[in-house]
């Protein structure tokens, strides 16, 4: 299922940026989602709990474009300067980078078009 | 769907995550362009994201799912015992139904040579994180199914995306099962849903066809897929 979903994406995510993935998704430590997401655990805590989607939380994050990151280039956010962590919900994260989803979604529904289309 | 919704319901307080997304879960095919940085259109983004705190029960954890280098070494102690298994098998006289692995081409004409047209034959063509259950499915279904049946497997380890050095050889675009023989069984789909799958995909489109079939030196209609 996992391969299924993150195979032939036929739009979106660039070459260089799926080959990256790609090597990626075998590399020790990395957890690969059905949807393509991939994550390494740089602290593991003991918590129990997760937020929902709606839980108000409060957050470190720094985000790098693929590029800039495998050249140790500078994030095009962080909370580590400036405003310091940010409040929010996961939910939030949407409506954040979802300001034209639209113009996204084929990229989004290919993996399950494919799943269809292969039974 | 986005990364952060993705991930941040996984994670725990005190969690620190570096996040690789996908353009479909990150800026997609717009990109993002701001001050301190830029996003390319269809680049993936990279997330450090560390929960500091949250306000609310929230829910349970969730576990993590299987990550793909334990997979690769279950893998590889699978085929340890593949290959411990075989050697026994050798030694014992029978070497039916024995399960072997192809790595090319010519390991698969010889081995159709070796087994002859009367046999029932099965070949998968598998990639990782396919399991070591699968393979062990594929000889049993050679030996259960008429006397001297044998079954073969290429293998690509790299990832679920890199064909196995066969189905380049043969212009394969899709990992698959497939058989050939008199005593050839069905498999019924619930059971074994894998296995139904169906013929190996040419790379050029259209399924099972000439490239195969002539380096087996069989025709077309001889091999099909299973659960027909």
């Amino acid at each position: 299922m996992l391969a299924i979903s993150l195979s032939p994406c036929l739009a979106a995510t660039s070459a260089e940026s799926l080959a990256f993935l790609e090597e990626n998704w075998a590399s020790a430590g990395v957890h690969t989602l059905c949807s393509g997401l991939q994550y390494r655990v740089l602290n593991n805590s003991t918590a129990e709990r997760s937020p929902t989607l709606d839980t108000p939380i409060t957050m470190h994050w720094e985000g790098y474009g693929l590029a800039a990151w495998q050249n140790d280039g500078s994030p095009f956010y962080t909370t580590r300067a400036g405003d310091g962590p940010m409040p929010l919900t996961a939910a939030e994260g949407v409506i954040q980078y979802g300001s034209n989803p639209d113009a996204y979604l084929p990229g989004v529904l290919t993996p399950l078009l494919l799943r269809v289309w292969r039974r | 769907m986005s990364a952060w919704e993705e991930a941040l319901p996984r994670m725990a307080i005190g969690d620190k995550w570096e996040v690789y997304a996908p353009s479909e879960l990150a800026y997609g095919d717009d990109g993002m362009e701001e001050a301190s940085g830029a996003v390319a259109p269809g680049e993936a983004v990279v997330y450090v994201l560390e929960l500091l705190s949250m306000d609310g029960a929230g829910a349970p954890r969730r576990p993590p799912p299987r990550d793909a280098a334990a997979d690769a070494a279950a893998e590889a102690a699978a085929e340890a015992a593949e290959a411990a298994e075989a050697a026994e098998a050798a030694e014992a006289g029978g070497g039916a139904g024995l399960l072997r692995r192809l790595r090319d081409v010519q390991d698969l004409r010889s081995w159709a040579e070796e087994a002859g047209e009367q046999r029932t034959l099965v070949l998968a063509l598998l990639r990782a994180p396919s399991s070591c259950v699968l393979r062990k499915a594929v000889a049993a279904a050679a030996t259960t199914h008429g006397p001297g049946g044998r079954a073969a497997f290429a293998f690509s380890s790299e990832s679920a995306f890199v064909p196995s050095v066969l189905e380049q050889g043969l212009g394969l675009a899709a990992p698959a099962v497939s058989q050939h023989g008199r005593n050839a069984p069905s498999w019924p789909r619930q059971r074994w849903p894998l296995m139904a799958r169906g013929a190996p995909t040419l790379a050029h489109g259209g399924t099972l066809g000439a490239p195969w079939a002539a380096e087996l030196n069989y025709s077309h209609a001889a091999w099909g897929p299973l659960g027909r």
